[in-house]
């Protein structure tokens, strides 16, 4: 592609201090254009949540760089609004106080933050709730809200950490439709975290699959599918294995490793 | 309140009274030691209305609850001012963590003759007394609701746009240690008004319904001594629901999510 | 059933036992040289010996609680101020004035650093004095007003319980002038922390002071007990202005009263000691007296309405005479000349 990626990653590496210190991320590349939906795959516990960190600013990268639009990232910011996997809803605002939250930032009269967080919380089909508290909501209805909350900031780019993961299955399932809809209206780009495959070949253009702890990226796979995506179609399914025999050679790699490792 | 509850209320203290004044006419007899409770309602009407002598409880409840005020107010700026920096900053804490262990545990009473050899037998002695008292309540209790913040909340703040230090505080620290806040004022406003009595009592301040059950033992009258423990005990008692109101407001966020 | 008759036997067995009882005289008297005449009786177990009881003291720092216990019946006989009485007679307690202990003998003492002129260079000070209803207070406030000061605007009249609250007040600057009864003004003085302002026979001359003070019930179940205690009363103040007793008064006084010598050497100071009821001078100060408290709203009756007593009211002159005659024979008995 010729395009000039909004989001640009070299060489990311975290290690964390400790007796011994804990390499989290060992050297990422990493490209994101603007527009696109990036899924990030990997074993467990492999760092990806730690690189999603260090793009939204709550972690500091021990070495390598990385820049939103050219600017190299300093801490967490608007521009780079995070959805964390338990909604981290403010629980003393309602839904409409929650996604006012970043819009008073910016200096809108009461008025217009309104109007502004209204049209979000109509698009992630949550109106007639705004008067809601959190913890009214259900576990789906709540990770609406702070989408909604991410949305209102009018982030370059939309952050994801495993945002439903803490869902049940079928509400899972509706929302991967729901964050589809609300990707294609918005047009954002987003970048999510996942541990499950199918999720990320469901929602995104791309797919990183990153190797077991310390992170490096294995693999980028390329999902040239029509949306809205059928589970069941054969393309689906053949990369859907493709990319879960990767990961089972970054797990079988672990499980050696601790093996070796003496006790 | 439900009619049964009111009904309850009702027949447990007409058990009570009808006791005390049984209490008095066959067992104590002696209008100098004690009084009926027949005598002191009529008691109290006549402190009302300044029918009896050289009380007047309405200017008492007044200077009592000036007094309260002077020291409970200043209690809650220092204790929410000090509890939201100790609770911020570890140095913060560590510098103020010897001292207000050390001072703490001394009652409040105990400081009367500071406060009056430093002051002088003015209201502000009083107001000190209180203060004393009611801070620390007020503090720690801030400080254990500021530090026990989740660290979520601030980094989902930050991303969101919120990344100056004083945004962070008026709209995240603050409104999610409010419940430990207001829990720490409602204490302290309980200490703070035993405290207004004791510090009248030892002839800190000229008046104040402390300061008449003095007087009034001087004169013999425990009819009036009484009276105003009811009405100290009564005042005492709106302040609490007064703050408790003010709880269930500005918390109602929390209506279905803790016990109570 | 077992349970019943083992209490009622130990209720019979505790009355009779009262019955049996030697009877107990509580007698209750202030920390002030005003109350020598009791401690000479003490001092030399003069009411064993005459009365043959086993006497009980009390001690109070002042007469308002002092009679806080007489009320609620703890006390048999008082050492106490002529005025602190009115107030629970007034409300109906049943006791009389049976002899007087002295007359004056207080004094207002202000700290060095405080010059005083004239009462109006009081306006504004803060003044130590007995809880009201008390000799002192009454004294206070009928001569502030008599010099056209309000004792409730134009000073600050703060009630201590007592001389152990007085003194230390006083020293440490937290009061500006103290009114208390002899010794206290001269332990002030030689303590270096008072200079005597002007004494209470300058501010109400002949002025009555203490009292004893008897209850009914003693007078009408013991009149034998009372009579023979005022006689032991009038022979301990004779005793006490005797010059030739000089010497012993000052030991009786520092033991009991737990002063120094120089104090002590002090006496009486500007106390009178004067026993008679009787005296016409006397009973009018009694009336005045009567009528100031009323005029300060002090005497009330349960009600809290104000009441005027009247010295007649409250004086009993009769075991006064009576023990008059008892005197020489029980001086006798006690081996005195």
């Amino acid at each position: 592609m010729s395009r000039e990626p909004i989001l640009r990653v070299r060489g990311l590496k975290k290690v964390f201090e400790g007796s011994p210190p804990v390499v989290a991320v060992d050297g990422v590349d990493l490209d994101v254009f603007e527009g696109e939906f990036l899924c990030i795959v990997g074993p467990s516990g492999c760092g990806k949540t730690t690189l999603l960190r260090m793009l939204a600013g709550l972690e500091r990268p021990t070495e390598g760089e990385a820049l939103v639009k050219g600017r190299p990232i300093e801490g967490p910011g608007p521009d780079r609004v995070m959805v964390f996997q338990d909604h981290v809803l403010f629980p003393w605002r309602t839904v409409l106080g929650n996604v006012l939250f970043g819009l008073e930032l910016k200096g809108l009269s009461r008025r217009e933050a309104v109007e502004e967080a209204m049209k979000y919380i109509k698009l992630v089909g949550l109106e007639g709730f705004e008067g809601a508290y959190p913890h009214e909501l259900s576990g789906g209805m709540r990770q609406r809200a702070a989408l909604a909350r991410a949305l209102a900031c009018n982030p370059d780019v939309l952050l994801m950490d495993e945002p439903l993961s803490a869902l049940d299955a079928q509400t899972r399932n509706y929302m991967q439709g729901e964050l589809m809809r609300i990707w294609m209206e918005t047009k954002k780009t987003m970048v999510m975290v996942t541990h499950s495959v199918e999720e990320a070949l469901y929602l995104g253009d791309r797919v990183v699959v990153l190797t077991a702890r310390p992170a490096k990226v294995k693999s980028v796979v390329e999902v040239e599918l029509e949306r809205p995506r059928d589970r069941f179609a054969p393309k689906f399914i053949d990369l859907r294995a493709k990319i879960l025999e990767m990961l089972r050679e970054e797990v079988a790699k672990t499980l050696s490793m601790h093996m070796l490792r003496p006790h | 309140m439900r009619l049964k509850d009111v009904a309850i209320a009702s027949a447990s203290l007409t058990a009570f009274f009808s006791l005390w004044e049984a209490c008095y006419w066959l067992i104590v007899k002696n209008p100098l030691v004690l009084a009926p409770p027949s005598k002191v309602f009529k008691t109290l009407l006549d402190l009302f209305t300044g029918n009896y002598g050289p009380f007047f409880m309405p200017l008492d409840i007044l200077y009592s609850l000036f007094h309260y005020a002077l020291g409970f107010g200043t209690a809650v700026v220092v204790g929410f001012s000090v509890g939201l920096v100790a609770g911020l900053f570890r140095l913060a804490d560590r510098l103020s963590y010897p001292i207000i262990e050390l001072v703490r545990p001394i009652p409040p009473i105990a400081w009367i003759p500071m406060a009056i050899l430093m002051l002088g037998l003015t209201h502000q002695a009083a107001g000190f007394i209180i203060f004393i008292g009611a801070v620390f309540p007020i503090l720690l209790n801030t400080k254990h609701g500021v530090a026990s913040i989740e660290l979520k909340y601030l980094e989902a703040a930050m991303t969101l746009g919120a990344t100056k230090g004083a945004t962070l505080i008026r709209k995240v620290v603050i409104p999610a240690a409010l419940p430990s806040i207001l829990t720490g004022i409602r204490v302290g406003s309980g200490v703070a008004w035993m405290c207004v009595v004791a510090a009248e009592l030892f002839g800190v301040s000229r008046y104040g319904l402390g300061y008449q059950i003095q007087m009034a033992e001087f004169y013999h009258y425990p009819d009036v001594i009484i009276a105003y423990m009811l009405a100290i005990g009564m005042l005492g008692l709106a302040l609490d629901v007064f703050y408790r109101t003010i709880e269930s407001k500005v918390l109602a966020w929390r209506a279905g999510l803790v016990v109570s | 059933m077992a349970v019943a008759v083992c209490a009622a036997v130990a209720l019979a067995a505790y009355f009779a036992l009262q019955q049996t009882q030697p009877v107990k005289l509580r007698i209750g008297v202030q920390p002030s040289w005003h109350h020598i005449a009791f401690y000479i009786m003490w001092d030399k177990g003069w009411i064993q010996k005459v009365l043959k009881v086993e006497p009980e003291l009390y001690s109070f720092e002042s007469g308002p609680l002092e009679m806080q216990a007489f009320a609620a019946g703890h006390l048999d006989i008082a050492y106490v101020g002529a005025t602190p009485p009115m107030s629970i007679l007034a409300q109906g307690v049943k006791a009389k004035l049976v002899a007087v202990a002295n007359t004056e003998g207080s004094s207002l003492v202000v700290r060095p650093d405080i010059s005083y002129t004239d009462p109006q260079s009081l306006k504004g000070k803060r003044i130590s004095c007995y809880p009201p209803g008390s000799i002192q207070d009454t004294i206070l406030k009928k001569w502030l007003r008599e010099h056209g000061i309000d004792p409730e605007k134009d000073v600050y009249i703060i009630h201590q319980r007592g001389p152990a609250e007085q003194h230390p007040s006083l020293k440490s600057g937290e009061i500006d002038a103290a009114f208390f009864p002899d010794p206290h003004p001269y332990l002030a003085v030689l303590g270096g922390y008072g200079k005597i302002a002007l004494s209470s026979r300058d501010m109400w001359p002949r002025h009555p002071c203490c009292v004893v003070l008897m209850s009914e019930e003693l007078i009408a179940k013991h009149r034998d007990l009372a009579v023979k205690f005022v006689a032991l009363h009038i022979i301990a103040s004779q005793y006490a202005i005797d010059p030739k007793n000089k010497g012993d008064v000052v030991r009786i006084l520092m033991k009991y009263l737990k002063i120094d010598e120089r104090t002590a050497e002090a006496f009486p100071g500007t106390t009178n000691i004067n026993p008679d009821p009787t005296d016409r001078l006397w009973l009018d100060g009694v009336d005045e007296m009567c009528e100031t408290l009323y005029e300060l709203g002090v005497t009330r009756d349960a009600r809290g309405n104000p009441v005027r007593l009247s010295a007649s009211d409250i004086v009993d002159t009769t075991l006064y005479q009576e023990a008059l005659n008892m005197v020489p024979q029980i001086r006798a008995e006690l081996g005195l000349g």
